[in-house]
């Protein structure tokens, strides 16, 4: 069986992944500086996923390939510095489900990577410095939980999410979450 | 961070345990394998850079002969951000000035000018010396020259929508179409500085030994574990210095497949240690993930994604100026690790093998190759 699914959903960045996440220090670090970042840590990602599996009566284990995007822009309280984020994850791992009658509770776990875009337009008594970090975690991990409900071949698909994935500003050697904890909905279409 | 480590832990050891099942399951997770290819970047050409492959080994007393070709187009100018080079400075020959920020200073780390295609052959041969270890031979011979590629390549970024004048594009369209130019430059000195075209120089030679240690089961996957030893030939003189090291280098790659009906998914993540890297990275990690999915018993169809770190270190190099467009010469982008993607078709019967296939760069990061394809073909018995 396949499923391919879009998915929409909110993402908390500044929220660690319990158990696996740490919290971040990047944007604090340029907030002792620039004043209170005007926005929140959240992002909203979103999420192609591709699902193939086998069945063993009620139950199912499968592999699974998402694909994760999404941009987000900071600025601070005290002065004109902005930071832009771009990000694009690309995740893949083992899931597990078991098949009831009307609805399909999941979980799973994997890895893959992110590569990111950091731009910063930092303001300091009336300078401005420029930087752009291309980088890439290249070893995440995340864990999920979930479920499916279907609707004759397409269906509903709800997840919580929770991504430990930290990238290092060179700029100030500090990390940056580009996980945290995640809650999607979307629609998936079973082949 | 226990998490991710008990869970590793318990995999290792339910492979252990999982020999008996794994006898009676008859290698439901062995598939054609993934897409062997290497990275093609030109400063990795001269070293030993770990591919990924199947769990599967020949069996006891088979061999197998194949020939290989890889075209790798690579276009990096690291200068392009400020114009400092293009077609009229690459007429001229470059010169270290070139590599100057554009206040006139020398720019910290590596700089790059690099127009180029790479055509790696390889003449390859494995033997099963047990029904699970196998040995293989590898011997490339390395062209670079200008190739033919970059107009289709620019037209390609044309129809979807990148300018071939911005970093996007990596400022193709400063400099002349299929030539060939290959400069390093390390905190303001040459590490290597070439115009002149080479063709089919003998690589040095690498051998290879690989442990199937479980064909798996029904809940575990098979696993296989790769070590790759690339023999050492000092002779670099003239531009052979542009595809030998020189020295000894080795890795590895831990390996697993999981079959899933007709799908079967490979993960592996690996190391390979340079033993003289010249002022590059002394070793470098991979990984990749594998999707194949069998149309028949003889052919696949395969997705790829392979992570590698770079071959260039970590420098000094700040990634902040008062300067907008010198902060893009700064090196920030050659040292990350990059990722490409590959598509691929492999097919194997009784006596032929074939494989061919493309990867694309995603992140367009200074550190790889734009496009390659590849093909494999050959014989077993």
């Amino acid at each position: 069986m396949l499923y391919f699914a879009l998915q929409y959903g909110n993402q908390d960045t500044g929220s660690p992944a319990p158990v696996v996440g740490s919290k971040d220090a990047y944007l604090s670090t340029l907030e002792n500086i620039h004043g209170p970042l005007k926005e929140n840590r959240e992002v909203s990602p979103k999420v192609l996923s591709f699902d193939f599996y086998k069945t063993s009566g009620s139950f199912a284990s499968g592999f699974g390939l998402e694909v994760h995007s999404y941009n987000k822009s900071y600025s601070f309280e005290n002065d004109d510095s902005s930071v832009n984020l771009s990000a694009v994850g690309l995740l893949y791992g083992l899931n597990f489900y078991y098949r009831g009658d009307f609805w399909y509770p999941f979980m799973g776990f994997g890895t893959g990577n992110y590569s990111v875009k950091v731009e910063e337009q930092l303001t300091t008594e009336g300078s401005t410095t420029y930087g752009t970090v291309f980088g890439q975690v290249d070893k995440p991990f995340y864990y999920k939980f979930g479920v499916r409900i279907p609707l004759n071949g397409i269906g509903i698909v709800f997840t919580q999410q929770y991504i430990s994935a930290d990238l290092k500003v060179e700029t100030e050697n500090k990390p940056l979450s580009l996980g945290g904890t995640a809650s999607f909905i979307g629609l998936y279409y079973a082949f | 961070m226990k998490i991710k480590g008990l869970l590793v832990f318990l995999a290792v050891l339910q492979i252990f345990f999982s020999r008996e099942e794994s006898v009676l399951a008859g290698g439901e997770n062995f598939g054609l394998g993934p897409l062997e290819i290497r990275p093609q970047f030109l400063v990795n050409q001269p070293f030993l850079a770990m591919s990924p492959e199947n769990t599967l080994t020949l069996k006891d007393g088979e061999s197998r002969l194949s020939f290989g070709l890889e075209i790798s187009n690579t276009f990096v100018n690291t200068q392009g951000p400020t114009g400092q080079i293009t077609k009229t400075e690459t007429a001229r020959g470059l010169t270290l000035t070139d590599f100057l920020d554009k206040d006139g200073n020398t720019v910290n780390g590596f700089s790059l000018y690099l127009d180029a295609e790479s055509k790696r052959k390889k003449i390859k041969y494995r033997y099963g010396l047990s029904d699970s270890l196998e040995f293989k031979l590898e011997l490339p011979f390395v062209s670079l020259d200008g190739g033919t590629m970059d107009s289709t390549i620019e037209s390609v970024h044309s129809m979807i929508g990148i300018s071939n004048f911005k970093k996007g594009g990596a400022y193709r369209a400063l400099s002349e179409r299929n030539q060939y130019d290959y400069y390093v430059v390390k905190d303001g000195q040459f590490v290597f500085a070439s115009t002149k075209q080479i063709y089919n120089v003998r690589g040095e030679p690498n051998m290879d030994l690989k442990w199937n240690l479980s064909e798996g089961g029904k809940v575990m996957p098979a696993a296989s574990i790769k070590l790759s030893y690339k023999f050492a030939n000092t002779d670099r003189s003239g531009e052979q210095k542009l595809i030998r090291s020189g020295g000894v280098d080795w890795g590895h790659y831990f390996i697993l497949s999981k079959g899933f009906d007709n799908w079967i998914v490979y993960f592996g993540d690996g190391q390979t240690r340079i033993g003289n890297d010249h002022g590059f990275a002394s070793s470098l990690f991979h990984r990749f993930m594998s999707m194949e999915y069998r149309f028949s018993e003889e052919d696949s169809f395969v997705f790829q994604t392979v992570s590698q770190s770079s071959i260039f270190p970590t420098s000094s190099a700040s990634s902040r100026s008062t300067s907008g467009e010198n902060q893009e010469q700064r090196n920030s982008n050659l040292s990350v690790p990059t990722s490409v993607s590959a598509f691929g078709y492999k097919f194997l019967s009784d006596l032929i093998f074939w494989e061919t296939g493309f990867v694309q760069d995603y992140n367009n990061f200074g550190n790889e190759t734009d496009f390659v394809l590849f093909w494999e073909m050959g014989v077993h018995w």
